[in-house]
């Protein structure tokens, strides 16, 4: 999950949300890590957003209503542009991943 | 000098002309120190870990001001005023680190022969005395690595962390490291890279009575002593004996959680010798995906020539270093439960306890205010760094604050120092969201989980409770800040304890045991002076009732169900084993009490509930309305 973040950060394509620039990365271990993703993710499980059925958060499924409710919301321009690249780009990263 | 880092060189710099001209006759040019012959080694006695040895260079150490004048701090800040008898200092506990330190080094090295032959790519000859000499920084790294301490620890961090000149430290330092470093470490890594520590150690060779040792003892690397305080090495194939230092498992915890529960008298141990007969070496990866560890070997000049960064690969899709890391095995397990367990069980009667952070809070806020009205006064960053360096905990005690011309200081302080606390008046946890579908609650708590937004989310709350509370008494003054400080109010969000290194848990590979208490977990107080709200004519009745229905939108669905406050505090997660033996060894902890604890069992509560709720709203609302009159009755009818 990380890593797709981090490869997004690292992109310069416009349209790309201010927050990807204010990622940070701890390089300590087999993967990097980010407090501020981590701190996201939890907050969607808490807030009833997301399930997952594990500690380690390797599954999540997102409530089918909130998808509704994401997939309804009209991005415009570069910002739809860049959703779709890293939607694309998230795809491969969890491809690569099994 | 650390050629990137300018900021961390001219803080180093600084520290070096502080201590020169606080203490001339340790660190200045004319220095006398150590006066006397230094033996070999002393014995100092430990309650915790008996009798032992210390090295002349850290009796030159520990006898000079660096060290001294960690005895005025006490290890857990003002839990005494809870605990009466918790009144350990950072002194004893930093020659505890260093003793569990060196036991956890000398075990590795009798148990496994990793160590021996890591030790052959430094020094192919005589690895044994390359060895002792690894050995000698880390008793120096565990003996430094709090020396960055002001008065009552961790609370003064809070106030010295906003300082500009620090936090562009702690960035530098982070960068460094290649992970997150507070400011309580950057003190300590420059206070270690001083030349004064490094003169006093040249000096009290000269003063070794045995000329053998004189002439035998080697130089110690003070550059790796400093990375080591903060986690990391000159070599990655070190990066071991940094872990002993800095991880999650690391001596500095395994003294912290014994001392702070035995000077407490709280009935928690867990199996030291069990730690050290099982821990071990593993070969691992250090990811490099950014360059951070790249640029850190290569300021520091790594030993044995600059190591080898492996490129990409398709398992690990960065660069890498080949490393060992410290390893605990799954015969630990046990071991790794009552750590765990002990952490928690620290937060909850000692950390987090009510007054406890009342205490700190008003502390806190006091040492704010003051360094603010250091500023105005002319004062820059490294005056009020100075000023916490020089102070202690009997600063509370002194001039600085009971004299200061900022009368809320003076207040303040006398409170702090008479124990007139304020009291919890308001409480909720985050898994409460899980039962109710509260809307409000979930992104306030959802701000409260992000750490750009915290600070400001806390200071708009606040703002929006002292505006209330001028509508109820309008003479608490002009501003709704006047209010807030007069009554002794403010938000509290503590931070739940972490256990993220679930790597350090496995072995070959294979997962141990997997702790992750979930930082979201958070518990959120309003605290006041009860007497100020009588003072005046609120009750905490009517302060309730007008917070809850008439405040702020965040607090309209935010309840005081003081039942419910530890409800799911603790958010261990399987797998089963570590799950099913926390709840047994809590009942035997605590003989019995186990109704506060919850665990849950496969998916979390929030998404259960939402997911209940969604199919059929009403259930939901008739829970929510079943809460409702719950806390009415409870909090509100008594």
């Amino acid at each position: 999950m990380a890593s797709a973040f981090l490869r997004l950060r690292e992109e310069n394509a416009p349209g790309k949300p201010a927050f990807l620039g204010h990622l940070r990365f701890d390089w300590d271990g087999r993967y990097p890590r980010s407090q501020e993703s981590s701190d996201y993710i939890h907050a969607l499980h808490f807030t009833g957003c997301v399930g997952a059925s594990n500690p380690s958060y390797d599954e999540i499924s997102l409530n089918p209503k909130l998808g509704e409710l994401w997939s309804s919301q009209k991005l415009e321009g570069d910002l739809s542009k860049f959703m779709d690249y890293a939607m694309k780009q998230v795809e491969a990263e969890f491809a690569n991943a099994h | 000098m650390l050629k990137e880092y300018p900021t961390l060189n001219s803080l180093v710099e600084q520290l070096d002309k502080y201590l020169e001209r606080t203490y001339p006759d340790y660190f200045g040019k004319t220095a006398v120190h150590p006066f006397l012959p230094l033996k070999s080694f002393k014995v100092i006695h430990d309650n915790l870990w008996g009798t032992n040895r210390f090295s002349w260079r850290e009796m030159a150490l520990i006898d000079s001001p660096l060290l001294q004048r960690l005895r005025g701090i006490h290890q857990t800040g003002l839990a005494y005023y809870v605990y009466p008898s918790a009144r350990h200092s950072r002194f004893e506990h930093s020659l505890g680190v260093t003793t569990v330190a060196s036991r956890a080094f000398d075990a590795l090295i009798q148990r496994s022969g990793d160590v021996l032959d890591i030790a052959t790519n430094f020094d192919k000859e005589n690895p044994a005395r390359y060895l002792s000499k690894l050995r000698d920084e880390l008793r120096l790294a565990a003996l430094l690595h709090d020396t960055g301490h002001s008065l009552h620890s961790h609370t003064s961090e809070i106030v010295y962390s906003d300082l500009p000149l620090l936090k562009k430290a702690a960035a530098e330092l982070t960068a460094l490291a290649g992970r997150r470093k507070g400011t309580g470490e950057v003190i300590s890594f420059c206070l270690s890279r001083t030349r004064a520590v490094a003169e006093l150690l040249a000096r009290a060779k000269d003063h070794l009575i045995d000329a053998k040792a004189r002439q035998s003892s080697e130089q110690v690397d003070l550059d790796n002593i400093s990375l080591l305080i903060i986690g990391r090495s000159r070599h990655p194939y070190l990066q071991f004996v940094a872990d002993i230092i800095s991880s999650d498992l690391d001596a500095d915890k395994l003294d912290y959680l014994l001392r702070d529960a035995s000077f407490a008298g709280l009935p928690l141990r867990y199996d030291i010798d069990r730690y050290l007969y099982t821990v071990g070496v593993a070969e691992d990866i250090l990811l490099d995906g950014e360059g951070y560890l790249e640029r850190l070997y290569r300021a520091v000049g790594a030993v044995d020539g600059i190591p080898t960064k492996h490129k990409a690969s398709e398992n690990t899709r960065f660069p890498y270093y080949e490393t060992y890391r410290l390893r605990l095995p799954r015969q630990a397990m046990s071991t790794i439960e009552q750590i765990v367990i002990c952490k928690f069980m620290l937060y909850s009667y000692i950390y987090h306890h009510a007054k406890v952070r009342a205490a700190e809070g008003l502390l806190a806020r006091m040492l704010i205010r003051a360094a603010g009205h250091w500023r105005l006064s002319g004062a820059k960053d490294t005056d009020i760094l100075e000023k916490f360096l020089d102070m202690t905990d009997s600063a509370l005690d002194g001039t600085e604050f009971r004299e200061c011309k900022d009368k809320a200081v003076v207040y303040y302080c006398n409170r702090i120092r008479t124990r007139l606390l304020p009291r919890e008046v308001f409480g909720f946890v985050s898994s409460m969201f899980s039962h109710v579908q509260g809307e409000i609650l979930a992104n306030f708590i959802s701000v409260l989980l992000d750490p750009e937004r915290r600070g400001e989310t806390i200071k708009q709350f606040e703002t929006v409770l002292g505006e209330e509370l001028l509508t109820l008494d309008s003479t608490l003054g002009s501003e709704p800040a006047d209010a807030i400080w007069r009554t002794g109010m403010w938000l509290d969000v503590p931070g739940p304890p972490k256990f993220e290194n679930t790597h350090l848990l496995e072995s070959r590979g294979v997962p141990t045991g997997a702790a992750q208490p979930v930082n979201s977990r958070r518990s959120v107080t309003i605290n006041t002076y009860e007497e100020a709200l009588e003072r005046h004519s609120l009750s905490r009745r009517v302060v309730f009732k007008t917070l809850s229905l008439s405040c702020c939108p965040h607090i309209r669905q935010v309840f005081a169900l003081r039942r419910d406050k530890y409800f799911s505090r603790f958010a261990i997660t399987p797998p089963p084993r570590l799950l099913a033996a926390l709840t047994y060894k809590r009942r035997n902890l605590l003989g019995g009490r186990v109704g506060d604890v919850h665990f849950p069992e496969g998916r979390d509560d929030g998404v259960r509930q939402f997911r209940n709720a969604a199919a059929d709203q009403r259930p939901a609302e008739a829970r929510l309305l079943c809460q409702l009159l719950e806390i009415a009755r409870y909090d509100l009818l008594g």
